[in-house]
């Protein structure tokens, strides 16, 4: 394989181990930060008593004769008929958490199982591992899939045949439920229902999913059934609370793995700097390379995980061009990404599995379920997102005995950037919160209509905790989709309300972006009604696993982007004027200099244009304008305001003082989005007053400007009372729930805006912490960084905070 | 403020065009005032309106017997169908139903449901059930499947794909045994597809009608208005709406028994030009009835197309008669048929052993075919190419295409 000399003896025992130390000495200004997480061996327990023969055969030939601790614990919770939720990493043998009990209930005919997956891919997946068991147990169970590829007449053997059906949660709403008496008799007998996969249901997505499983668990009780609910999860801060959010009942977690776990060490790199006055560092890809590069030539086998396919195939044209330079050798090095034939890819992962591949370089389609047997080095070129996704990719390199590196290699983005500089994240409690808000009146407005198509309501029943049902079914009734008779509600119009709604947005009429390339026809992606605007207009760079498209003509009636691919080498802005209003505060909270309140507000926001900004450089090329609509929206928020006589005796000019809000509110935008796990776009942010009298933007050279409600610029000294807040909003009409636990970690969110800002590398600021800064520093005089500072640490104030709950 | 207030100013600020929620308010509230005028519609009400009688609370039934209007003379053996040969003195039962929806799904009922079975063999006995509410569905289902029993054969128009499978789930939801789905079920739109797809502009019942039973409806309410119907009924006690769709419901019901019928005939061979003959020979051929097959391929004459005589001379083939078959076949070679060519240079080099007439022939065949056949054909007579290039095989050539 490789032609290195022999190593001696001592090198053998932890090559990996060897080249960290290698990596440390050489590249110590690199390396933000080290960690290392000690082996753990495995703790096991003896197979439980009572288990199908046939069962303890096919667990015998896959080689597991103890489970390891988790396992076991999770085996007792379904034993006593409780919902729990498994949270252990990666290849910590997961599955087997509810396959075992699922299995036992199949094989003893005590009933069948219900599996939801986020997407198509895993769920075949899925099916592929307990079709293995089947075989290797002779166990006569049957599992199938039941997505849109299943073909019309193999639906009916799948409803009345099958012990395990696999399926997605848009099936579950369009397909299934609607037609549930073609499923009765899979439901009366539906003993579990698993949802793996649970940090995925978060947000818009993840309040929907938990008003779909207030539907089903409505249409089971038809039935006469109430399965247990099995939830796996990867690592986040509060999963019991997610899954008790998703179920609407109480769920018992399992938390503690029992696998056995070699030594993993993790770095944390930053490429670095090449120009200190714009903040720019060297690609993250460069480093990328150098890593795997050298791993590959000290003999590890080593996984690279990519952000786009672009990415997948640029890095492994760099690592071919080293290794596979000779046709007549078996190459060295894979791409595996979506996109290519299942076959290609079944291929792959044999390899992988027999270890005749020494690097191969993914998306995140190596991220979850297939199995491609264990590495000795990860390396992720970019933060992939989340930590818990961070942590999955991580979990692809490591074996039992043996010590596994991890690297994790920061790009220019605010969240890469925060993370490296935060170790902790990865060592303490997770500070990811997943969340949801199963009441968002307009998400159960929709499942209350599928709801009463699926079973008539009758007056008294319950749907949400917090909303009383019978006006929502007052509201269908006028609207004429209801027909109120004695006790009952029925359906009574002509439509299928499940395909109206998508269970990816809050609003009706997502827009749907066309690429004009491929037959004019072929649709890429589908963007929620409520951030189209910004995203979607005519010359508007629109980019899809980091390849760029630009938008050529929005139809927004037809709610259709019609787009090309494109080489440009700028991206594109919005110039939103974003105006709020305060329409009235749930929760406030004083503090020394500053005030945080809760509450719900009335949006405008104005396009007034877009900006051309050149990658690398992020130097300004140009302008175009926008012509759309002024959108409305009713949402919450969370806003901090300074209180009067403070903002002064810090920053003595207001106009000082926009341009540090605007780089807080920057800063505090991505370091929000990472604790409430969600995209960037999910949250919205603003800077202006309470009351909608003037906001302030960002102009083109790169100062705050203050503008009035008519979107004209006005002198910031002019104006009779200043008191300019930061808001970050719900950007989802109605709000999604991230802005009401922002505020109960208000905390959080500026200490940790306050570390990105305070320990980036540039000088006055950059995109990795303020945003872009156009204007240098001569210009201006001042350092936008440090007026940010000063107005982040003003709002931070700690220790002396009090409450006063309005 | 109200929560209906708060999800309007929601979702008019979501979708951005206030006047759409302004409208939708004012909907609900008209439809709120029409419902309060009413205070509810009673049954009885609608019942005289329709001339029909209480089978139970708020459930409606109208029994009548309708002479059929159809011209054909003495009475038919109905089974004479490919699907449904095999029956014996079947106990046909017409079904059409009317409901609040067309989308599928477990939500939409059927608010009507018209049955009917014969009572000799020129009229029928209909049976309409009419909802006056929701609570009444139960039971309706429990009547008709009662009435229907376990002996019957369905009869409908597109059933298969529409009315049984909404019956089924209805059932479902209250959790009534499914006796229909079971039973035999003759869909007439199969049979009137099979014979008339892409000849006729559509294939739906009305269509059917005026040309094969020549009915023209008159003051006919389509049955898509059925939804309103009920609808306004429901909401304002309104009946005229009801009574046309009683109306259409029964008309339906006749024309099926007649279309029934007239499609028997038709799939005898009784069928005018435009029916595709083909077609219909090969579905009694595959159903196991190529006597009937060959009985309508022979009675089309001229009027089969090409792709029923190939089918006629293989059915021909089968049965031993080899001269009715070339004969066949002969006459499409010299219409230039490559597929008749095909089937000649065959049986001329496995049955009558000429390989050079079936080289001459395979010459004829598709391009394909042509050149593996003529190179095995001349295999086997010991020729070359060149040989074969030598005339005397005019007299069975045609014209070269």
């Amino acid at each position: 394989m490789s032609a290195l000399p022999l190593p001696a003896a001592h090198e053998l025992q932890d090559p990996v181990g060897r080249l960290s130390d290698r990596l440390k000495a050489r590249y110590r200004d690199r390396i933000c930060a080290e960690l290392t997480l000690p082996a753990q061996p495995a703790r096991t327990e003896a197979l439980p008593d009572g288990l199908d023969p046939r069962l303890l055969k096919a667990l015998a030939a896959r080689g597991i004769e103890r489970l390891y601790s988790h396992q076991a614990q999770a085996w007792q919770l379904a034993r006593q008929g409780r919902h729990f939720v498994v949270v252990t990493p990666t290849a910590s043998g997961k599955t087997l958490c509810y396959n075992l009990p699922v299995l036992q209930s199949v094989c003893s005919g005590q009933g069948k199982a219900l599996y939801l997956f986020p997407t198509k891919a895993l769920a075949q997946d899925q099916v592929a591992e307990l079709l293995e068991l089947n075989r290797a147990g002779e166990l006569g169970v049957r599992a199938y899939t039941f997505d849109g590829d299943t073909p019309g007449d193999a639906r009916k053997a799948v409803r009345t045949r099958g012990d395990i059906v696999v399926s997605n949660p848009d099936m579950l709403h369009q397909a299934i439920l609607p037609h549930h008496t073609k499923w009765a008799q899979f439901f009366e007998n539906l003993r579990y229902v698993v949802l793996d996969e649970m940090h995925t249901y978060r947000g818009v997505f993840g309040s929907h999913v938990a008003n779909l499983i207030r539907r089903l668990r409505r249409i089971l009780a038809f039935y006469g059934a109430s399965p247990q609910f099995v939830f796996c999860s990867a690592t986040i801060a509060n999963p019991v609370e997610l899954a008790t959010a998703l179920l609407g009942d109480e769920v018992a977690a399992v938390t503690r793995s029992g696998a056995p776990q070699g030594e993993r060490r993790l770095l944390l790199w930053n490429p670095p700097v090449i120009n200190p006055d714009l903040g720019i560092r060297a690609s993250a890809r460069s480093q990328t390379n150098r890593i795997a590069r050298l791993a590959t030539r000290s003999g590890l086998k080593s996984i690279v995980f990519a952000r786009s396919r672009l990415m997948v195939e640029v890095l492994t044209k760099y690592l071919k061009d080293v290794f596979d330079k000779d046709p007549r050798r078996p190459p060295r090095v894979f791409a595996y990404r979506g996109g290519y034939l299942p076959t290609q890819r079944r291929e792959t992962e044999r390899r992988l599995r027999d270890g005749s591949i020494d690097c191969v370089i993914s998306t995140s389609a190596l991220e979850l379920g297939v199995d491609i047997g264990s590495l000795d080095v990860c390396v992720l070129n970019g933060y992939p997102g989340s930590i818990a996704a961070t942590w999955q990719r991580l979990g692809r390199a490591g074996r039992r005995n043996r010590t596994s590196l991890g690297v994790l290699v920061a790009g220019s983005e605010p969240l890469d950037q925060y993370i490296v500089r935060n170790p902790e994240f990865f060592l303490g409690a997770s500070p990811e919160h997943a969340r949801i808000d199963p009441d968002q009146l307009l998400v159960l407005l929709d499942h209350v209509r599928c709801a009463a198509f699926e079973l008539p309501f009758r007056s008294g029943e319950k749907f949400s905790e917090r909303h009383p049902l019978a006006q929502f079914l007052q509201y269908l009734a006028d609207e004429g989709v209801l027909h109120q008779e004695g006790d009952a509600w029925h359906w009574i119009t002509d439509s299928y309300p499940a395909n109206a709604v998508s269970l990816r947005s809050v609003a009706e009429g997502n827009f749907v972006v066309v690429d004009q390339e491929h037959d004019g026809r072929q649709v890429i992606a589908e963007v929620d009604y409520s951030s189209a605007p910004e995203t979607l207009y005519e010359g508007a760079i629109y980019m899809i696993q980091a390849v760029p498209y630009q938008v050529e003509s929005l139809d927004w009636d037809g709610r259709k982007a019609y787009v090309r691919p494109t080489r440009a080498d700028y991206y594109t802005d919005a110039v939103v004027y974003t105006r709020l209003k305060i329409l009235e505060r749930f929760a406030d909270r004083v503090q020394a200099q500053a005030r945080v309140a809760h509450g719900e507000v009335h949006l405008v926001r104005r396009f007034a244009g877009y900006k051309k900004i050149r990658y690398y450089t992020h130097e300004n090329i140009g302008y175009g304008n926008i012509h759309l609509p002024d959108q409305e929206m009713h949402t919450t928020a969370v806003w901090w305001e300074i209180k009067p006589g403070e903002l002064e005796r810090v920053l003595p000019s207001r106009q000082m003082a926009l341009d540090g809000f605007l780089g807080a509110a920057y800063a505090m935008h991505h370091v929000a989005a990472l604790q409430t796990m969600s995209e960037a776009s999910d949250l919205g942010r603003a800077v202006g007053d309470g009351d909608g009298r003037w906001f302030a933007t960002q102009g083109s050279n790169g100062r705050g400007q203050m503008r009035d409600v008519s979107g004209d610029e006005v002198a910031p000294d002019y104006q009779g009372v200043f008191r300019p807040a930061v808001f970050l909003y719900d950007n989802y009409p109605g709000g999604i729930g991230l802005s009401e636990p922002l505020h109960g970690r208000q905390a959080e969110v500026v200490s940790g805006a306050l570390e990105l800002v305070r320990h980036c590398d540039c000088r006055f600021g950059c995109p990795s912490c303020v945003g872009p800064v156009l204007a240098s520093d001569e210009e201006r005089g001042y350092s936008p960084r440090d007026l940010a500072l000063s107005v982040l640490r003003l709002f931070a104030a700690a220790g002396h905070a009090q409450r006063a709950d309005a | 403020m109200s929560l209906a207030g708060k999800i309007d100013r929601l979702r008019a600020a979501s979708l951005g065009h206030e006047p759409d929620a302004f409208a939708s308010r004012l909907g609900r509230l008209r439809r709120a005032h029409a419902r309060s005028a009413t205070g509810g519609a009673e049954p009885a009400t609608l019942a005289a309106a329709l001339a029909a009688d209480s089978a139970a609370d708020g459930l409606l039934m109208r029994v009548r017997e309708v002479p059929l209007p159809c011209d054909d003379s003495g009475p038919v053996s109905l089974t004479q169908l490919p699907e449904i040969c095999e029956l014996r003195s079947p106990e046909w039962v017409y079904i059409d139903t009317e409901t609040t929806g067309l989308s599928g799904g477990v939500g939409n009922l059927a608010f009507m449901i018209g049955v009917a079975r014969y009572v000799g063999d020129q009229a029928l006995e209909v049976r309409q059930f009419v909802l006056a509410n929701f609570a009444a569905e139960a039971e309706m289902l429990r009547q008709l499947v009662g009435w229907i029993g376990r002996a019957a054969v369905l009869v409908s128009y597109n059933g298969k794909c529409f009315d049984l499978p909404l019956l089924a789930a209805r059932l479902g939801m209250h959790r009534i045994a499914d006796a229909l789905s079971g039973l035999p079920h003759l869909d007439l739109m199969y049979s009137v597809r099979r014979a008339y797809r892409g000849r006729w502009p559509d294939c739906r019942l009305q269509t059917a009608e005026k040309r094969l039973l020549r009915f023209f409806r008159v003051d006919d309410l389509p049955g898509a208005e059925a939804p309103a119907a009920w609808r306004a009924w429901l909401d304002s006690g309104a009946t005229p709406a009801m009574r046309g769709i009683l109306q259409h419901n029964l008309q339906d019901l006749v024309s099926l028994a007649c279309l029934h019928r007239r499609l028997v005939d038709v799939y005898r061979g009784g069928g005018r030009a435009d029916v595709n003959h083909a077609a219909l020979g090969r579905a009694w051929r595959d159903a196991g009835f190529p006597r009937q097959a060959r009985s309508v391929w022979e009675l089309a004459g001229d009027d089969l197309d090409d792709t029923g005589r190939l089918l006629l001379a293989s059915l021909y083939r089968s049965q031993g008669d080899w001269m009715r078959a070339e004969a066949v076949w002969l006459a499409l070679h010299a219409r230039g048929n490559p597929a008749a060519a095909l089937e000649l240079s065959k049986y001329y080099e496995h049955r009558r052993r000429d390989y050079r007439k079936a080289i001459d022939f395979a010459d004829h065949c598709e391009e394909q075919e042509r050149l593996t056949r003529c190179d095995r054909l001349r295999a086997k007579v010991g020729v070359g190419r060149q040989l074969h290039l030598w005339g005397g095989t005019a007299e069975f050539s045609p014209r070269m295409r």
